[in-house]
């Protein structure tokens, strides 16, 4: 991407071994989800067919991180689910950030009573807990991952314009936009060309790290069963059908649970390095 | 863990602050770029010196330097030597840090940046009264700060004392400022563009106050600047530094009427005059530039550096 | 009588901040001719940055009216012809170029914003306007990260041209910049307004810049104009004490300004006692 290759900072990115830790987890999510096809041991499994004769089996040779109640690959089940897991993620993010940043900047540039009104609106959104307000979607609509994912965008989309405007209130002070008036450009180029490229280094921090936090609202809906439904491998309903087994087969609940954790904990970290990277190129 | 006090400069030395083939080198992501050429300059007892240059010169890196201000800034190489009396403190950063706000204070370009806006100027002056003596009693501590607010000609100095650095006007905290940076009466005064922020007619004044205040005190400055003008008003004796490199060290008086260095030549001519109805001149290349320096009658070192 | 090239007439400009109001102009009228460098002297204060915000329309009076060519500005919206027609140098050239953008994008703004030539022919446009202000075709391409003050403020001159204005205000152009680069930027400046035949609107705290290049000067102490004159005028005869004091408080470089300067020392003496600032 132009603007990441932008970013002299690499050097700082590359500094910072929990970046590169950041790096190398998300690679792996990454590659799962791309290649789950070509990596997953048990392609099969992912449905709703298992191997009848190694049921909730513990890790072995044979099932790396063992088998579920009906035979699967829980390996297997956890790349595929990492697919399902990003596709989330990427279909929420391409559809609230436009909108979050186009009401942010305009918001931001415009006068006081426009900016009042969006505010506020953004407020209402951002001081209910993230999960309530998913659930309460949920309730007008019937458990799936689309729905699932509906939930998660319309709820999402104030945290952009919550940041949008703020960088774009800060961006409005400096001389460029008010050269860029006086010339008598037209809004829509001062907002979009003259301060959106401002906002990007930022906005593209904030998207990292969000695919993280999208994972894991996406799986605690999945996990209350307002999310996925059986047999889509999902990593919070695998999650919560393993549950009810601890601690017996413990391995059903803890493998697909450090796999959350790990995408979550992968994108943070690399969010938290491009964000340190762009400010060393500023 | 003790500090070592600084020691009080004797009578005898004539040199308050001598620095002697300074090299600075930072090392960057391109390899290391020398920023000082091997400076020599020296502030004799009761001397006004001023360092003139333009931005990116290395004037203020030096003033950093001899305040012990640069050693945060990882990855920089320097050699040479830089005495405060007669005591070497290039890299002695436990005896510099002493030394400031004691034997050695300083002035910056803005003063509000450089005041903690947390603290009252009240805590400010017993915090720099205490680094000289710590056992001053607070009622002693803000008497002296009430008599030093009152020598720079601040009214009303109990509602300095508790007003915090935010509250103040620009020409009033620049007041503080020196008032603060004299109290301890230091032999050495380093100020970096002062007054540079504040209007032309404040400036002034706070300029003429200055100078009233270290000529009854016989304060040693280092002084650095880009506005000659100022320069010529303010010093006794000026370097002109450019691109690291002296090039040209000599009394105010000759500098003004006998620049002989291309640099300092181009630098006057360049200046707009009151008098003049013209846009300035100023040359097409930087010939000469680099010049080696140009010491005028009188000005050298003397040998009698204490040992 | 031709009509005046920009007038200023009985312009009141109140802030509201904080509760309490500032007034930042103050009953201001003056007149500005076509053609001529018309300096605007004043410290912290004194409203000349608002003045010059009035004129480009970025702010509006609380009462009064400003003039161009006889066609009243001061309303809301300002008509794209007249943006083009009166343009801006900032003081700080730093944050006046947009770093995401390479400097040709910049300039060329005001050719698409105001359709100037074909479409085709704009690069080369920005490439002639670049070599106007002294500055290689090469920078059309690249980014301003790492460009000098001066030469931000020669793209700054640069894009002003773009649009082909009448009247360009500068907002102290030259005060952030190192003695050199101000003088050769000058030398661009007053080069610019003789070839294209500009008006400048210079707006400074700096008397000595203001001798060398003003035709005429306003002086502004507080939001009110205190003296005006023509720049000889002013220099050799300033009546009004406060542009005195402004006078004798500028450090000089040569014996002969101090000698000038000095006259008016004797009435207006810097007083170290004087506490209120």
């Amino acid at each position: 991407m132009k603007v990441l290759a932008d970013l002299p900072g690499w050097r700082a990115f590359r500094r910072n071994p929990m970046s590169l830790i950041g790096l190398v987890l998300v690679a792996v999510v990454v590659c799962s989800a791309l290649f789950a096809d070509l990596i997953a041991p048990y392609p099969s499994h992912a449905g709703s067919i298992g191997d009848f004769a190694a049921m909730d089996a513990p890790p072995n040779g044979k099932y790396l991180l063992g088998t579920d109640t009906i035979g699967r690959d829980l390996l297997t089940r956890i790349i595929y689910g990492y697919r399902l897991s990003l596709e989330m993620a990427v279909v929420v993010l391409a559809i609230t950030t436009p909108i979050g940043v186009v009401i942010g900047l305009v918001a931001g540039y415009l006068g006081p009573v426009w900016s009042y009104v969006l505010m506020r609106l953004t407020d209402v959104f951002l001081s209910i807990p993230p999960l309530v307000l998913a659930m309460s979607i949920m309730g007008f609509l019937e458990p799936s991952a689309i729905h699932g994912m509906m939930a998660v965008a319309a709820m999402w989309w104030p945290w952009y314009a919550r940041l949008t405007y703020n960088l774009t209130r800060a961006e409005k002070q400096e001389g460029y936009v008010l050269a860029a008036e006086t010339v008598g450009a037209g809004m829509p180029h001062i907002l979009f060309r003259e301060i959106l490229p401002n906002c990007l280094p930022a906005i593209f921090t904030k998207m990292t790290i969000d695919v993280g936090f999208v994972i894991l609202i996406a799986s605690s809906l999945s996990f209350l069963g307002l999310g996925a439904q059986a047999p889509t491998p999902d990593l919070g309903s695998m999650v919560a059908d393993g549950a009810k087994y601890m601690p017996d087969s413990w391995w059903l609940a803890l493998f697909p649970a450090l796999a959350i954790l790990i995408a979550v904990m992968g994108f943070n970290l690399l969010g938290d390095g491009l964000r340190e990277a762009a400010d060393a190129s500023r | 863990m003790p500090l070592a006090k600084p020691v009080a400069l004797s009578p005898g030395d004539a040199v308050v602050l001598g620095v002697r083939n300074l090299h600075l080198a930072f090392s960057g992501p391109r390899g290391s770029v020398e920023v000082l050429h091997g400076v020599s300059l020296h502030v004799r007892r009761g001397e006004k010196v001023a360092l003139v240059g333009e931005s990116g010169s290395g004037k203020s890196t030096i003033a950093r330097l001899v305040l012990g201000l640069l050693h945060d800034q990882g990855g920089a190489t320097v050699s040479g030597s830089v005495r405060l009396g007669s005591r070497e403190i290039l890299g002695d950063d436990a005896y510099i840090r002493a030394a400031r706000g004691d034997r050695v204070s300083m002035i910056f370009q803005d003063p509000v940046s450089a005041v903690n806006p947390a603290f009252t100027i009240g805590d400010q002056f017993r915090e720099v009264l205490r680094r000289k003596d710590p056992a001053i009693s607070n009622s002693e501590a803000t008497r002296r700060a009430r008599a030093a607010l009152v020598d720079v000609y601040l009214h009303d100095p109990d509602r300095v004392l508790a007003s915090y650095v935010f509250q103040l006007s620009g020409g009033m905290s620049q007041r503080v400022m020196i008032a603060l940076a004299l109290v301890n009466a230091p032999d050495l005064l380093v100020a970096d563009e002062p007054g540079s922020s504040l209007d032309v007619t404040v400036q002034a004044r706070t300029l003429h106050l200055m100078n009233d205040m270290i000529g009854r005190r016989g304060t040693s400055v280092l002084f650095i600047s880009h506005n000659l003008g100022v320069v010529r008003e303010f010093a006794d004796r000026v370097y002109v530094i450019y691109r690291g490199r002296i090039v040209e060290h000599a009394t105010v008086n000759q500098l003004f009427v006998d620049a002989r260095h291309p640099y300092t030549r181009a630098l006057l001519a360049a200046v707009p005059k009151l008098d003049e109805a013209r846009v300035p001149d100023v040359p097409e290349t930087t010939y000469g530039f680099a010049n080696p320096l140009i010491e005028h009658e009188g000005c050298s070192e003397q040998p009698s550096v204490a040992a | 009588m031709t009509e005046p090239f920009l007038s200023v007439e009985h312009v009141t400009k109140r802030f509201r901040s904080d509760g309490h109001e500032i007034v930042a102009l103050d009953d201001v009228s003056l007149v500005v001719e076509s053609g001529e460098c018309h300096a605007i002297i004043g410290e912290s204060g004194s409203g000349k940055s608002t003045l010059g915000n009035l004129i480009l329309g970025i702010e509006q009076p609380t009462s009064g009216l400003v003039r161009f060519k006889s066609e009243v500005v001061s309303g809301r919206r300002r008509p794209l012809r007249l943006k083009r027609a009166i343009q801006l140098i900032q003081q700080n050239p730093l944050s006046a170029l947009n770093s995401r953008r390479t400097v040709g994008q910049s300039v060329r703004l005001a050719l698409d914003v105001h359709h100037i030539g074909e479409r085709a022919h704009r690069r080369r446009r920005v490439i002639e306007l670049l070599g106007e202000v002294g500055l290689p075709a090469e920078y059309a391409d690249r980014r301003p990260r790492g460009l000098s003050g001066g030469e931000r403020q020669r793209i700054a001159v640069s894009r002003a041209l773009a649009c082909k204005p009448e009247l360009l205000v500068l907002d102290e152009p030259t005060s952030a910049l190192d003695v050199l680069v101000q003088a050769r930027v000058l030398q661009l400046l007053m080069q610019t307004r003789r070839q294209y035949g500009l008006t400048y609107l210079f707006i400074t705290h700096d008397l000595a810049v203001v001798r060398g290049i003003a035709d005429r000067v306003s002086v502004f102490q507080k939001g009110r104009l205190v003296e005006a004159g023509s720049t000889d005028e002013i220099f050799a005869a300033p009546r009004n004490p406060y542009t005195r004091r402004l006078l004798s408080a500028i450090p000089v470089v040569t014996a002969e300004e101090a000698r000038h300067r000095d006259q008016f020392r004797s009435a207006a003496e810097p007083n170290v006692a004087e506490t209120d600032d």
